[in-house]
């Protein structure tokens, strides 16, 4: 008896150092995963990285429930999904506004741009784009970590058979895209 | 390199093979350690408020309690006595509206809650104590015409009370006159 109260106890109270060297783990188990995500967003290393920083900080701010790998990991993608459509939508606005001013000047970067981004990759970022989101996340996920249809089902919370239709769906749709 | 045709999933893979800066984990540490004391500043700025919200509120109960207090000087009674809804007046202007009545009602309703109702007026009833006390300490003297217990001198035993004997008279009847009577029924 006095046994499982300790053992009881010992899940209900929670010393901040357990806590902490939890974080520590699922920081280094997600990091490459969360920056994948958000760079599959917003196709560039240093904002993807504050995305998925940002990200980190919110997880360990509710940490408290997200104490399972699973569930952690699932979160993690969701919210640095959401933060990075965020940006990239925060970052059109910006863009918007820059052009109106550049429309003044001679265009300056495009050419360094071009470089880096090569013409294949870009027609497959452009194809990726116009996907519907449910088959976009779906794709990304799956391109990431070689994650197969049941991780991507447990990291977006859905059927295994919803995440095998969406990725035919979306393969087929970048094949067309891309010819 | 193989073409995207073929199997863009491959090609993607390949696009999203990033991986964070070596110094990503420290940056995410010190970014949270940065977090925590934030938060605690904001805790403590909560139960501040949370504090100040509570004092409003017992110093807002508490200012109606001072109100109710009954004015010194004024006589007064319980204040369980019933309140009338009072009725317009029939030459009421035209611009008093229902919501109007309804508005003044609920404020002499608050009122007559809270604060006793007077029989006699602050003022008549300061002027009244202040005349009883002028009077008790002899600063008042009233006019010689009227007599006081003073100026009446000793007082007489009263005379004996002298009461004549009562008569009483038998009543008389007269009989009714029935002739006339039944001579006005035939």
């Amino acid at each position: 008896m006095n046994e499982q109260v300790g053992r009881l106890a010992g899940v209900l109270v929670i010393e901040p150092e357990d806590l902490a060297r939890e974080f520590e783990v699922r920081l280094a188990d997600c990091s490459r995963l969360a920056v994948r995500v958000a760079y599959s967003v917003v196709r560039n290393q240093p904002d993807a990285e504050d995305i998925a920083q940002d990200a980190f900080v919110r997880a360990y701010r509710r940490f408290h429930s997200l104490r399972d790998r699973d569930r952690f990991r699932a979160w993690l993608v969701r919210m640095t999904w959401r933060m990075a459509l965020d940006w990239k939508r925060g970052a059109r606005r910006r863009e918007t506004r820059e052009d109106a001013v550049a429309r003044l000047a001679p265009p300056i970067g495009n050419a360094e741009r071009d470089a880096i981004l090569s013409d294949r990759a870009m027609r497959l970022w452009n194809a990726i784009d116009v996907l519907p989101e449910k088959l976009r996340l779906v794709v990304v996920l799956s391109a990431i970590d070689g994650h197969g249809t049941r991780d991507v089902a447990a990291l977006l919370k859905i059927p295994e058979g919803t995440v095998k239709s969406r990725l035919f769906d979306a393969r087929q749709r970048l094949k067309e895209l891309l010819q | 390199m193989t073409d995207p045709l073929d199997d863009p999933l491959r090609e993607l893979s390949a696009a999203l093979d990033v991986d964070p800066s070596p110094d990503f984990g420290a940056r995410v540490r010190r970014e949270i350690r940065q977090e925590v004391p934030a938060s605690r500043r904001s805790w403590w700025l909560l139960a501040a408020t949370a504090a100040a919200i509570v004092l409003l509120v017992v110093a807002g109960r508490m200012q109606p309690a001072r109100q109710a207090a009954p004015q010194a000087n004024a006589i007064v009674a319980p204040a369980e006595a019933p309140v009338s809804v009072p009725q317009p007046p029939r030459d009421a202007p035209a611009a008093m509206t229902a919501e109007r009545l309804r508005q003044q009602t609920h404020a002499r309703a608050v009122t007559a809650r809270y604060e006793p109702e007077t029989l006699i007026a602050p003022d008549q009833a300061i002027a009244f104590q202040r005349l009883v006390r002028l009077v008790y300490e002899g600063r008042i003297v009233f006019s010689p015409g009227v007599p006081t217990s003073s100026s009446l001198g000793p007082v007489e035993p009263p005379a004996d009370v002298v009461v004549p004997p009562v008569e009483v008279k038998p009543v008389v009847i007269d009989p009714l006159v029935v002739d006339s009577m039944s001579n006005q029924e035939g």
